[in-house]
């Protein structure tokens, strides 16, 4: 019997010489971004691939000289075909899993988003969980620019973005899995961050290093681009349409014209649709919390003149974001989804209009409460 | 073939926690979400209404059946064809339970992890475990199964809460868009799974006592949890629409399971849970089967378990596509699978209602 058992245990192991799926990572070319365009009826496929060297950060040897990013570029009629179409020239097996980010130009974002997704994801390398961004520049460009003092590329904000997004919450860096929902749900927008690159900011050795940078967002819904969300309308979204929001800067202007700024900390908003009228109103409440980080020579200034002034800019960025978004029939604070899940007959019947949702809805009331929890490292006048 | 001590009631659970929960959590809810979209788990718990009426017909039927071994429990009370018959069809149930559990274990292995590993070497592995486990006979897999299920119960508490950055409730509704027909349609395939609740009647015979009203409830109870887990997830984390196209949606909600910003993948663990469950489902519809049939010659209850598994391997592999396969399950097998199910238990209930013919004991 134990002997039996032994030789059965030994055959076990043969079966593990064999590996038929076994992978050495030195043979395999990670892929750390993909970007997908479209033109002419082919989809085009960029492709991010990073030495290992560069990945971690070593010790003790100072990298000299501009991190290594090559960029492979492959096409064909389906995503999958685009994909293949890398594997001839690419020497050894190429790797997907790793994607950490993916970038959509906007000639694919207008068409073909959601036949682009569909082919990512159901190609089973690919996973839910990569950032991802748009684009109106070329891909490779982003792709080719790198992080600051030839970091690990991987520490770069088109990799990273959340690190970015703790220190100054311009835009919510979202991943495959929550573009899903503008791609998928009958009634939602999802806001894709746009990147771009500018050699504006750094200069290395005296030239000017090429680095990514958030500057606005596409509005995705149905599978479809509705169009480009600036800065200004991300205004009044910030504090509405975002899941979290962790910390971005203020600046008022007081009476005297001296500018305050102030650091938003924190903001819930409470959104209403009533939707029995002609046309549907909208009632929005936003509890924000904020603190003083600079008041300057405003010497005198009490801490109640801020947080009125405060309330009233929020109030009027609200209501600007709102009515720029409405002119481009852009449903920025997802107030057809609260109609479509909270009063769903209504929402069908207004539909049944032919109408873009968004260009009946008004925006009724709105009511800030702001709350200023410290004023930094100096103290400041309470009334 | 049973030797003392027998199995302890939670190690009875916990079989059937890996035996069924595999079912309610992984099998049957791609069907359900392609069936109902939106509305899946509102098609759950409306299925709590058939599933708490049969929970009853087979707490009546268990508590007169006991301990006693159902064939001849059937024969006592109907007499030789019936039991025959009887033993024939459930032979064939847990023969197709053993195949398609083995089919879709594999298929997936294949999809997911080993997409150029042969079908047949995995199905091989995997059968000849089973097959150990099955000739150790059902004491073997209770011990196993209370080794194997605190880590899977752990490792899906786990997926659960690290998803919860996904999750967005509010995806639960509107209700009712597509009208009540995926609804209804929806709590068929709900009762497919959580109607195999009757495999407690294969399992009492090796417990020493059946389990008592307040275990079978407990045991009810967890079973619906396990079907409503996962599929409220998906549809909160990726959409019913996106979900609904999933071939394996509780596999991509490990998928997207990580922590932090160096730890991103953690699918792994799901072949921990998947194997658990598939291997002590398999071993056990293995078991009862060959216990179900007792036939003095000697070495009989291993060469029928060889024979069967020698059988079963091939049947994985090259039988059907998994598109024939899917189409199969979704189509015929689930719901023929519940209403099978129910007018089984429907028949054991009636049964119990009347004495045994033969003068014997009853409880």
């Amino acid at each position: 019997m134990r002997a039996s058992l032994a030789i059965l245990v030994l055959v076990f192991s043969l079966l593990l010489t064999g590996c038929w799926d076994m992978k050495e990572t030195q043979n395999i070319n990670f892929i750390t971004a993909l970007g997908v365009d479209y033109k002419e009826g082919r989809y085009i496929i960029y492709s991010q691939l990073l030495d290992f060297a560069e990945i971690a950060k070593q010790e003790g040897t100072v990298e000299t000289g501009n991190g290594k990013v090559w960029i492979g570029q492959g096409e064909g009629r389906t995503i999958d075909e685009a994909l293949n179409s890398l594997y001839p020239a690419s020497q050894q097996r190429t790797f997907w899993t790793h994607v950490r980010a993916i970038v959509f130009s906007k000639a694919l974002l207008d068409k073909h988003l959601t036949e682009a997704v569909n082919g990512l994801i159901q190609n089973r390398d690919l996973r839910y969980t990569p950032w991802v961004f748009g684009t109106y520049q070329n891909i490779p460009d982003i792709f080719s620019s790198i992080s600051l003092l030839n970091e690990s590329v991987l520490n770069s904000e088109l990799l990273d973005p959340e690190e970015i997004f703790r220190q100054y919450s311009f835009i919510e860096p979202i991943r495959v899995i929550n573009l899903m929902n503008g791609v998928k749900e009958p009634a939602v927008t999802a806001l894709l961050p746009l990147i771009s690159c500018t050699t504006k900011v750094w200069k290395g050795e005296g030239e000017p290093v090429s680095q990514v940078k958030l500057v606005g967002a596409y509005a995705i819904a149905q599978g479809a681009n509705r169009g480009l969300v600036n800065s200004a309308m991300l205004q009044g979204a910030r504090y509405i349409a975002f899941n979290r929001m962790i910390i971005f800067p203020l600046t008022l202007t007081l009476e005297d014209g001296t500018p305050v700024t102030l650091s938003i900390i924190h903001s819930k908003s409470d959104v209403g649709v009533r939707a029995n009228d002609e046309y549907p109103k909208v009632r929005i409440q936003v509890r924000i919390k904020a603190y003083i980080t600079e008041a300057g020579t405003a010497s005198g200034v009490s801490a109640a003149t801020i947080d009125e002034l405060a309330e009233k800019k929020i109030e009027q960025d609200i209501r600007r974001s709102f009515d720029a978004a409405k002119a481009k029939q852009i449903d920025l604070y997802n107030l057809e989804e609260k109609l479509y899940r909270d009063e769903h007959a209504r929402w069908k019947e207004l539909m049944s209009r032919g109408k873009p949702l968004i260009s009946l809805m008004e925006l009724d009331e709105v009511q800030v409460e702001m709350n200023l929890v410290h004023s930094s490292s100096y103290k400041l006048l309470n009334r | 073939m049973i030797r003392s001590p027998k199995p302890t009631k939670l190690q009875a659970i916990m079989t059937l926690m890996l035996t069924i929960g595999i079912t309610n959590h992984v099998f049957i809810i791609p069907a359900l979400l392609q069936i109902a979209k939106r509305d899946a788990w509102f098609s759950v718990l409306l299925a709590a209404i058939p599933f708490a009426i049969v929970v009853c017909l087979i707490g009546f039927a268990s508590s007169r059946i006991g301990t006693e071994a159902l064939p001849e429990w059937i024969r006592q009370r109907l007499g030789r064809f019936p039991a025959l018959l009887f033993q024939c069809v459930m032979t064939v149930f847990f023969f197709a339970t053993a195949w398609f559990s083995l089919f879709d274990t594999v298929m997936w292995m294949k999809v997911t992890f080993l997409p150029y590993t042969p079908v047949l070497a995995t199905s091989l592995v995997l059968m000849l475990l089973c097959l150990g486990g099955a000739l150790k006979g059902m004491k073997t897999i209770a011990i196993t199964s209370g080794i194997l299920l605190p880590l899977v119960v752990l490792l899906g508490f786990y997926v659960a809460i690290v998803n919860v950055e996904f999750k967005d409730y509010s995806l639960l509704f509107p209700l009712l868009e597509q009208g009540w027909d995926p609804v209804i349609r929806g709590v068929l395939y709900t009762c497919s799974g959580l109607f195999e609740y009757y495999f407690i009647f294969f399992l009492q015979p090796y417990l020493k006592a059946p389990l008592n009203k307040k275990q079978l409830f407990i045991f009810a109870f967890i079973l619906f949890g396990l079907t409503l887990g996962p599929l409220t997830g998906a549809i909160a984390e990726f959409n019913p629409f996106e979900a609904a196209v999933q071939r394996y949606p509780a596999y991509e909600e490990w998928r997207i399971a990580g922590f932090g910003k160096y730890v991103s993948q953690t699918d792994f663990f799901s072949i921990y849970q998947w194997l658990s469950g598939s291997c002590i489902r398999i071993s056990f519809a293995l078991i009862v089967i060959a216990d179900m049939w007792r036939v003095p010659a000697a070495r009989w209850r291993p060469s029928l378990l060889i024979t069967l598994a020698v059988i079963l391997v091939p049947l994985s592999c090259y039988t059907f596509s998994d598109v024939t396969f899917q189409h199969l399950m979704i189509r015929y097998i689930f719901p023929i699978d519940a209403y099978f199910i129910l007018g089984m238990t429907l028949i054991l209930a009636a049964v119990s209602m009347f004495r045994p013919r033969k003068k014997g004991r009853s409880t």
